[in-house]
């Protein structure tokens, strides 16, 4: 091995870092859910692809072909980042025989190279134009697949984010913030390559060489984020059994059977919410739940579903949230409560984060909490 | 939090260490020696960081008379299997372990002498500070620690073993790896006490120098060649 240059160091740094962060998450005991086998899939497809390099070395010994087979398991990389993406949010995600359909790209340019090779066999030589065509058609495939595969993601993601905030009162936006910065780490990291594969082996440009190490780098950074975030590892938080499906799905299913309720059931049900809401305050609980208050109010949870997220036209995540600014309001022009900081009282009224509590603050009264403690106890005083 | 308390976390966590593996690893590819000498600095630097706690490397006090009967038998071990089995049917293949780095100490006493307390100290003493109580028990505790955890670290820190010794060549690295399953081994059976691998490797080695001051380093390979494995 005499020509290692800089890049080739680099290349085996992330590649190794990769190789024992996957054998870290095939290991791991607490949590061994199919989506830490997708995501040390992806690492490994991309760590291999990264290491052609010294793959090349070892396996051109015996036969060319080898490597190239290898190469083409990139294919397989995006589905594993979507599946990846998927089961970490819908932890009850069963793989389907329809799953295996991720893998027809795959399959398609691996017998485009069987029959390029055996075209080598039998003619001798396979022409340099049809090998260029067949190139730039391989490259298409792989790029239009990742960003396809992105948006499928983005598309699972929000779909997510509606059943939640229909679902739950509490904020998890550090998943959500993992998976959006992955999808984004990832659009970046193949555009960028894709840059590289135009302007170095599509046109030539030499003078384009340093964005091989800028590719590299990114790969690094993506691994140690990768690292960094999943030895951390954010726990999951939708408990499959008891969150409804979107309300969309709810509503229509109860038009086609006829099961919706009449308007003036239906705001006898809010009158009843509302007083359970005011009179036993179940809202102080940081992990109150659709579910939960179901059966508090025994009121079903698709019927509860339905009455917040689709009569009343408020998230329930939103709705519950309201009943605990207006708590905080509350609480913050309190005189006995004078000497409590923001943030015990929004632990108080339900909050678990103050980012949340911000935000939601501010779009119910247009004001931050400080700014509307300081302006009521003014008012207070005069 | 002290400054000092806060480093020892950075140092302790998992993703430095499979940082420093890594860095290491590719340091000895590259060049063969800086990979060892930067893991020297990195453990140096850690060990300052939890406040001296050896046993962080399992180093701490051990009866001397087991623990030094326990690394003869040991030593005895790695010669039959590596020096009489391994190494001379890995030679066939890949050729001489090249050892002209250690010509100098050929018949010149001093030089030995020098070299052997060198030896002890950043080989025996320093590559299973940082080879065995370092790499392989850290990565094994990230991995979960269960024994399977343990394999699979005893083997990555082999393969960074063997890299880090590319100056003799092929069959060195392959060599070098192999025992360092062994002392991986060792080590493994001897969580608490990273001593008996110290002095194994010390042992092992100040057999191998005395070999090579005595100009017969070739003696048990070449009879093995010519006598068991003439075949080949």
């Amino acid at each position: 091995m005499e020509d290692l240059t800089l890049l080739n160091a680099i290349e085996l740094l992330a590649g190794f870092q990769a190789f024992l962060f996957a054998i870290y998450l095939l290991f791991k005991k607490e949590s061994k859910s199919i989506s830490n086998y997708f995501i040390a899939i992806f690492i490994m497809l991309l760590a291999y692809n990264v290491l052609d390099f010294f793959a090349d070395f070892i396996f051109n010994r015996w036969s060319e072909n080898i490597s190239t087979f290898l190469q083409l398991l990139i294919y397989l990389a995006a589905p594993a980042l979507y599946l990846h993406i998927k089961t970490s949010l819908f932890s009850d995600y069963k793989l389907k025989v329809k799953d295996f359909l991720h893998t027809v790209p795959f399959l398609f340019t691996l017998v485009v190279v069987i029959s390029l090779m055996i075209m080598e066999i039998t003619q001798g030589n396979v022409p340099e134009r049809t090998e260029r065509f067949f190139g730039i058609i391989f490259y298409a495939v792989l790029y239009l697949q990742i960003y396809f595969y992105l948006y499928l993601s983005y598309r699972q993601l929000k779909k997510h984010k509606v059943i939640f905030f229909e679902n739950y009162s509490s904020s998890n936006t550090q998943r959500y913030a993992y998976i959006t910065n992955l999808i984004l780490l990832v659009a970046i990291l193949f555009s960028l390559s894709m840059v590289n594969i135009f302007t170095r082996w599509l046109y030539n440009f030499e003078s384009f060489a340093f964005i091989s190490y800028v590719v590299i780098i990114t790969v690094l950074v993506l691994f140690c984020w990768l690292i960094i975030i999943g030895l951390r590892s954010p726990e999951l938080f939708v408990d499959a059994t008891e969150a409804q499906p979107s309300v969309k799905k709810l509503v229509k299913l109860g038009e086609s059977n006829s099961s919706l309720k009449s308007e003036s059931e239906n705001n006898k049900l809010v009158k009843k919410l509302n007083a359970y809401m005011k009179d036993e305050e179940p809202f102080l609980d940081a992990s109150l739940t659709l579910h939960v208050l179901a059966q508090q109010t025994n009121i079903s949870s698709r019927e509860l579903s339905i009455l917040i997220n689709h009569h009343l036209n408020k998230h329930f995540f939103d709705f519950v949230n309201e009943y605990r600014i207006e708590k905080a309001m509350e609480l913050l022009t309190n005189p006995d409560h004078k000497n409590f900081t923001v943030l015990e009282i929004l632990y108080e009224v339900g909050f678990n984060s103050k980012s949340s509590f911000n935000t939601a603050f501010k779009k119910h009264t247009g004001l931050t909490p400080t700014q509307y403690r300081k302006n009521a106890l003014k008012k207070l005083a005069s | 939090m002290t400054l000092r308390e806060k480093i020892a976390k950075f140092m302790t966590s998992p993703f430095t260490i499979m940082t420093v593996v890594s860095i290491s690893f590719v340091l000895s590819v590259f060049t063969s020696n800086i990979g060892t000498f930067f893991g020297f600095v990195v453990i140096l630097f850690t060990l300052w960081a939890i406040k001296w706690d050896w046993s962080y490397f399992g180093i701490q006090r051990n009866p001397f008379v087991k623990t030094f009967l326990k690394s003869l038998f040991y030593t005895l071990l790695i010669i039959i299997v590596n020096d009489v089995f391994f190494q001379p049917v890995i030679e066939l293949f890949f050729g001489e372990t090249d050892l002209t780095a250690l010509e100098g100490i050929k018949g010149n006493f001093v030089s030995y002498l020098v070299f052997i307390l060198i030896m002890w100290v950043v080989a025996a003493f320093g590559e299973e500070f940082l080879y065995r109580g370092y790499m392989t028990k850290r990565l094994a505790i990230i991995f979960g620690n269960t024994q399977k955890a343990w394999a699979v670290a005893i083997i990555i820190s082999s393969v960074v073993f063997g890299y880090a010794h590319m100056y003799q060549g092929v069959s060195g690295i392959i060599t070098t790896g192999f025992v360092a399953l062994i002392f991986g081994a060792v080590f493994y059976k001897n969580q608490q006490n990273l001593w008996v691998g110290i002095l194994t490797h010390g042992i092992y080695d100040v057999f191998g120098i005395t070999m090579i001051f005595l100009d017969k380093e070739r003696i048990i390979t070449n009879w093995v060649q010519e006598n068991i494995f003439f075949f080949i």
